[in-house]
């Protein structure tokens, strides 16, 4: 929606011209830390990893404390793996770089031995999701935006209508992601292909005056496109609207993320699959 | 402030017509209209009233008063230059009333009032179209929403003893959905099921109620009464603002096969006192209010030009109580008022912070006005006028996460935190024209400052992330108007 973001655009210029904005001192109450959790089971084979930490007051203003020593596991419907705690970057849980994800099954997370409220009694959290698949990339497209001065990437693919309703897109650029964070990843609902042939449609952008990026001719651009649970979409809806600035009428009133991590604990545990479709740059406009 | 102009005017028209003895004719005009512009856009908002009366007097008994009001109020936000990304965006409340309303003195204990009343109301929630080369394909218009108000009324004041008197009054309203519109259908989890469209004037919803309204009086002494009542209304057009803070560009919804009228009951008890000869007057009034069919937006609501925003709306219960303590002096020199209103407002809305009870937005604790007029000669006077109140219910972050490769807030339930308290003194001094008999127009002038201690009132609190710093998060406020000093010069003829 091209006219809502020049409006939002423009709001947020107007109000950041038209009013003073001014740093204040805000004395904000603090909750208990909670476990954090995130971790992602996809379908390319590759070391997949689990990430532990706690939450702490908003204004602590470095990395949240890591959590170690915890018992973590996945359970796939036939097996389980004990995934190993990582001593060069604590807090981190790998499985084997042979793991893949499997298209239809539900991937179940068992966080246990940990003790975050500090009672003496050991917790124990988990997560469940379920894994979809995605169709085929047929192919991936550069075309040149004047009026944003962007280029837009373009899909070409057939949406079969047994396959997931709902897609995140990324980007890598050479040997790099592009979209690193989830606010920078694009998401879409099958409404989206309504059903069709998606022959060319704008899914993500890389903007043309980007100078870290410095795109050249020759550059390999790869799209990846992930099948995602409904619950995982809604989560980074809510993500990417409580971490933009708010501005009055257009944004709701805030509100926690919808995680899928039981007994209290925050952060998302999904799986998806991935399906990669390639271009080359050339830098015709 | 960097290059912003503000500007504002307004202006006001008044003509009145004697027929003859027993017909008046009042015509009134408003129109009035703020701007804030800057190089890059601008963003107006006003309102234009237009009022006719007739006013007839039958006999000396029974008199009434005919009234025809059209008022539109509207905002507006745009770009200023015409570029490729240049937009504009409008949206308006339209409204055509007529009132006929009659006085019945029919005796010494008895005053009758009664009449009828038809509003259409048309509104537009908002139409944004880029004005740039891709024209065409970047409209986006929610559909206007016409709907007519219509209500009859009759209530008498009877002096039962010199002591006692009593106003009771029945209202019936209705309230009906017209075309053209569209109307859409939600299932129980707010997802749109389909749609309907309605053809100009076609009626396709209908509420309807009556509104009771009883009040005693009772006078103690000669300077000393008390009150008590009771009354009902129904509201059928809601202004759907965000919990944050209000802006002049709030939405307003009418009521509709989706948003239910809201219904509510007031009951105060006053007691009333007068002083140095009724130049002061002191009351303390209590209130308790409780309504139903309240709306609030649901949690990650999307408010930007949607067409479904009925389907982001939650609905519940609400529920207020206060106390009002008013000292008024009209003194040889002095005269004004000092206010202050302790109030508790709350709601429980289903699919809102758990189901369970949290502060409305409009929970402001202590409210504070003081307003005085200072007569320094005939010709001029001093006045100001100080407000205070405690800030709005909000809902900030009380903790912080990491996920998604991005700091998330951790917010503490809805609405348990608070706005900064906001204050703000304003002082004027005006300065009339001389008295001279063939001048047909008064002037006056008036030389004012709001805000005249600079009182930064935050309008809304941003959490930011330094672009360097990647874990430093800080509070950030914007507020709408500094010092803003002001020469009026006003007129009538």
């Amino acid at each position: 929606m091209k006219v809502k973001n020049a409006i939002l655009a423009t709001v947020l210029l107007l109000l950041l011209y038209n009013g003073c904005t001014e740093r204040i001192d805000l004395d904000l109450k603090n909750s208990y830390p909670r476990l954090v959790v995130e971790g992602s089971i996809t379908t390319d084979t590759m070391i997949h990893f689990v990430r532990l930490s706690l939450s702490g007051d908003f204004f602590a203003n470095e990395r949240m404390p890591d959590v170690m020593g915890a018992k973590v596991s996945i359970f796939d419907g036939t097996e389980t793996i004990i995934l190993k705690e990582l001593t060069t970057m604590t807090g981190y849980y790998i499985t084997p770089s042979t793991f893949y994800g499997i298209p239809g099954r539900t991937y179940t997370l068992k966080i246990e031995n940990v003790d975050i409220n500090n009672d003496g009694i050991k917790e124990s959290y988990s997560a469940e999701s379920y894994l979809n698949p995605v169709t085929k990339t047929d192919s991936v497209d550069l075309e040149y935006e004047n009026n944003f001065e962007l280029w837009k990437v373009l899909l070409y693919a057939n949406e079969p209508t047994d396959t997931a309703n709902f897609y995140m897109f990324n980007l890598i650029i050479n040997d790099t992601v592009y979209t690193g964070q989830l606010t920078e990843a694009t998401i879409a609902d099958d409404r989206f292909f309504d059903g069709n042939y998606a022959n060319g449609v704008w899914v993500h952008s890389i903007y043309d005056d980007d100078e870290s990026l410095n795109l050249t001719p020759g550059d390999t651009i790869t799209l990846i496109m992930s099948g995602i649970s409904e619950d995982f979409y809604n989560y980074i809806i809510a993500l990417q609207t409580e971490t933009h600035i708010s501005v009055p009428l257009f944004s709701g009133p805030p509100a926690n993320l919808p995680g899928n991590i039981s007994n209290g604990a925050l952060g998302f545990f999904r799986a998806y699959s991935n399906s990669y479709g390639y271009t080359i740059f050339t830098g015709e406009k | 402030m960097k290059d912003t102009k503000i500007y504002f005017y307004d202006f006001n028209a008044k003509l009145n017509h004697t027929i003859n003895n027993n017909n008046h004719i009042y015509l009134s005009g408003y129109f009035g209209r703020d701007i804030f512009k800057n190089d890059f856009s601008e963003m107006s908002f006003g309102n234009k009233t237009f009022t006719t009366r007739w006013n007839h007097i039958y006999n000396p008994k029974l008199f009434s008063n005919i009234t025809f009001i059209n008022s539109n109020y509207d905002y507006g936000l745009g770009t200023v230059e015409s570029g490729a990304n240049s937009f504009e965006w409008k949206s308006n409340l339209k409204d055509w009333s007529l009132k006929s309303d009659f006085n019945y003195f029919a005796n010494t204990s008895n005053t009758i009032n009664f009449g009828g009343q038809t509003t259409y109301h048309r509104i537009m929630p908002g139409h944004a179209y880029g004005k740039g080369e891709n024209e065409m394909d970047n409209e986006i218009k929610i559909p206007e929403a016409n709907s007519l108000e219509h209500a009859i009324y009759i209530s008498n004041i009877q002096k039962i003893t010199s002591r006692l008197s009593v106003k009771y009054g029945l209202r019936y309203s209705l309230f009906q959905n017209i075309g053209e519109g569209i109307l859409y259908h939600y299932d129980d989890e707010n997802n749109v099921t389909g749609e309907e469209e309605y053809k100009r004037g076609e009626v396709y919803n209908t509420y309807h109620g009556l509104e009771p309204r009883i009040g005693i009086n009772y006078t103690l002494t000669a300077s000393t009464s008390v009150k008590a009542a009771y009354s009902r209304t129904r509201q059928y057009l809601h202004m759907a603002s965000n919990s944050t803070s209000s802006s002049p560009l709030d939405i307003w919804l009418p009521s509709s096969p989706n948003i239910k009228p809201q219904i509510s009951d007031q009951f105060s008890l006053g007691w009333f006192k007068n002083f140095a000869s009724n130049r002061i007057e002191t009351s303390i009034e209590a209130f308790y209010k409780k309504m139903k069919n309240t709306i609030d937006f649901k949690d990650h609501a999307e408010l930007l030009l949607n067409e479904h925003l009925e389907g982001e709306l939650r609905f519940g219960r609400s529920w207020s109580y206060g106390a009002e303590f008013l000292v008024k002096f009209n003194l040889d020199k002095w005269n004004g008022w000092v206010g202050y209103t302790w109030l508790k407002a709350e709601r429980e809305i289903i699919g809102i912070n758990g189901d369970k009870p949290y502060l409305s937005p409009y929970d402001h604790t202590n409210d504070i006005s003081i307003v005085i007029n200072r007569k320094i000669n005939e010709r001029s006077f001093f006045a100001a006028n100080w407000v205070f109140y405690t800030g709005s219910p909000v809902t900030f972050p009380v903790g912080r996460y990491e996920s998604g490769g991005v700091i998330v807030p951790l917010y503490s339930e809805r609405n348990t935190e608070r706005m900064p308290n906001y204050h703000r003194l304003d002082i004027s001094y005006t300065l009339k024209g001389r008295n001279k008999k063939k001048r047909r127009w008064q002037g006056e002038w008036v030389f004012s400052v709001y805000n005249a201690y600079y009182s930064k009132n935050a309008w809304v609190i941003n959490f930011v992330n330094d672009d360097d710093t990647p874990y430093e998060m800080h509070a950030e406020m914007i507020y709408l108007f500094s010092i803003i000093p002001a020469i009026t010069y006003n007129f009538k003829f």
